[in-house]
């Protein structure tokens, strides 16, 4: 899905930057992320996991970011490593990836960024593999889809204090990577393709009362995709709303997306986590997610299904803020597993827990 | 004696909060900025670099306590209303999102001080008894 070629290139500009500008003018910064974990299924494959169990799932970045005081500008590198277990999701990420490589100019309240730039797209997006930030071990599979995770093109962001309300305005435009789960008589496999011409953004809002936001947003893209007629153009619309409310001793939120391939097939999905502090660093968490989709293309025109049907309770240990061990188990109920299933049955029920623990810097 | 007890015990609940925190921490700016009082709103977008003017609108250079420092704790409370836990895992999804990095931190009051007398628009809290010496002044921290 990247290259690494990219990333060593990226690798070299930003080396040659550091020792091209005379000391004091600018700084380096390194920060970085890793989670590890182990974990089984009661009876089907999914999330990588399998009834044999596996610890083959892992999330790590490391992010360089070179600051130059006098001009606002500054250049960001960050490069991924990413373990999915048995998930057909493996054949389409490299052990090593380049996350982002972009640069940043600053002036007032406004930023522009050229390269590949995370996209804003609800609460999590860009920190949805930061363990200690997450109260699973992942972020909600039904909302946070695979690929749509940054765009290599251009993004533009706006922050201004209106009042009492923080307001955030992001808008992106570019080519991003979308990952496509297909089932065949073959079982599940991923595929990778591009969004050409995406263009989206995304509007948040701090409210005055401490630890509240939401946010809204909507992206437009041109998936092409490689059909039994030859190549093809899918145009997919998404949008989606969200809420959040944190305090010291508890939180709750929540996000809801509507998702629309027309001639293909029309969807929505939504999460709702909340959290309370037991004490210490001891946090019980508590999550559903849900998605349904209706399918638009023949022969199946309006067949309707639930692909993912989830409730997920577990506990997070904060040792401190950049030390984290999560455990969790899942009740699931729908058709998004790792392997075949039919999916005018009856939903598949399965069962899984998960244990990790994860470290920033 | 019980009516002495009672008085000082409302007293005690019924103290204004500013007045206990402004006794845990100072706010310290550079002697040649031009303001002498910041409100807590403004200190807290500073010190989160969501402001990047101080009050005078000279370019904003937070400097803040490591992270186990007692006066760190109480800043937080009294500037942000939150832990300095909270306040942690805010940066981490400041960097995680690719859109900033924390103020740069100093491990003693004394190296705050230093700081803040070295850099223009400099602006940082030590605790409440620390020396300022030359080239440095507390600011007033109005609600």
């Amino acid at each position: 899905m990247r290259h690494k070629t990219t990333f060593v290139a990226a690798a070299m500009l930003l080396g040659g930057l550091i020792m091209g500008v005379p000391a004091g003018a600018q700084q380096l910064f390194m920060h970085g992320y890793a989670t590890q974990a182990y974990g089984q299924t009661s009876d089907y494959a999914q999330v990588g996991l399998g009834t044999g169990g596996t610890g083959d799932l892992r999330a790590a970045a490391v992010q360089a970011r070179l600051a130059f005081f006098s001009t606002g500008t500054q250049i960001v590198v960050q490069g991924a490593h990413r373990r999915v277990g048995g998930s057909p999701l493996a054949t389409v990420i490299d052990d090593v990836e380049l996350d982002w490589a972009f640069a940043e100019q600053r002036v007032g309240d406004f930023s522009a960024r050229v390269g590949r730039v995370p996209i804003p797209k609800g609460l999590m997006n860009e920190m949805r593999d930061v363990g200690t930030l997450l109260p699973f071990y992942q972020a909600s599979k039904a909302f946070y889809t695979d690929g749509i995770e940054a765009v290599d093109g251009v993004t533009v962001r706006f922050t201004h204090s209106l009042g009492a309300f923080d307001v955030e305005a992001q808008g992106f435009q570019g080519k991003i990577p979308i990952v496509i789960s297909l089932s065949d008589q073959d079982g599940v496999q991923a595929i990778d393709v591009d969004g050409n011409g995406t263009y989206g953004g995304q509007f948040t809002v701090a409210l005055p009362m401490s630890g509240v936001k939401v946010l809204g947003g909507l992206l437009d893209s041109d998936v092409g995709v490689q059909t039994a007629q030859g190549p093809a153009t899918l145009n997919w619309k998404f949008k989606w709303v969200g809420a959040e409310y944190t305090t010291d001793a508890y939180y709750a939120r929540a996000e809801h997306s509507w998702s629309m391939v027309p001639t293909f097939q029309r969807s929505r999905s939504y999460y709702v986590q909340a959290g309370t502090r037991v004490k210490g660093g001891l946090w019980l968490n508590v999550q559903r997610e849900h998605s349904f989709t209706r399918v638009l293309a023949p022969p199946a025109v309006g067949f309707e299904y639930n692909p993912i049907g989830d409730w997920a309770l577990g506990f997070s240990y904060a040792f401190s803020p950049k030390l984290v061990l999560k455990g969790e188990h899942h009740w699931s109920s729908g058709y998004a597993l790792d392997q075949l299933v039919n999916v005018a049955g009856p939903a598949v029920d399965n069962r899984y827990f998960l244990l990790s623990f994860s470290t920033a810097f | 004696m019980k009516r002495i007890l009672f008085g000082l015990l409302m007293a005690a609940l019924f103290a204004p909060a500013s007045t206990v925190q402004a006794q845990e921490f100072q706010v310290v700016v550079n002697a040649g900025s031009s303001f002498s009082e910041i409100s807590k709103g403004d200190l807290s977008k500073i010190f989160q670099k969501k402001a990047r003017k101080l009050p005078s609108g000279e370019g904003a250079k937070p400097v803040d306590q490591k992270k186990d420092a007692a006066v760190r704790e109480a800043f937080s409370e009294a500037v942000h209303g939150r832990s300095a836990g909270q306040i942690e895992s805010y940066w981490q999804q400041q960097i995680f999102s690719g859109k900033d990095v924390p103020p740069e931190k100093k491990d003693s009051d004394a190296a705050v001080i230093d700081f803040v007398r070295s850099h223009p628009g400099a602006i940082g809290y030590v605790s409440a008894g620390a020396s300022l010496g030359d080239g440095v002044k507390a600011v007033a921290v109005s609600d």
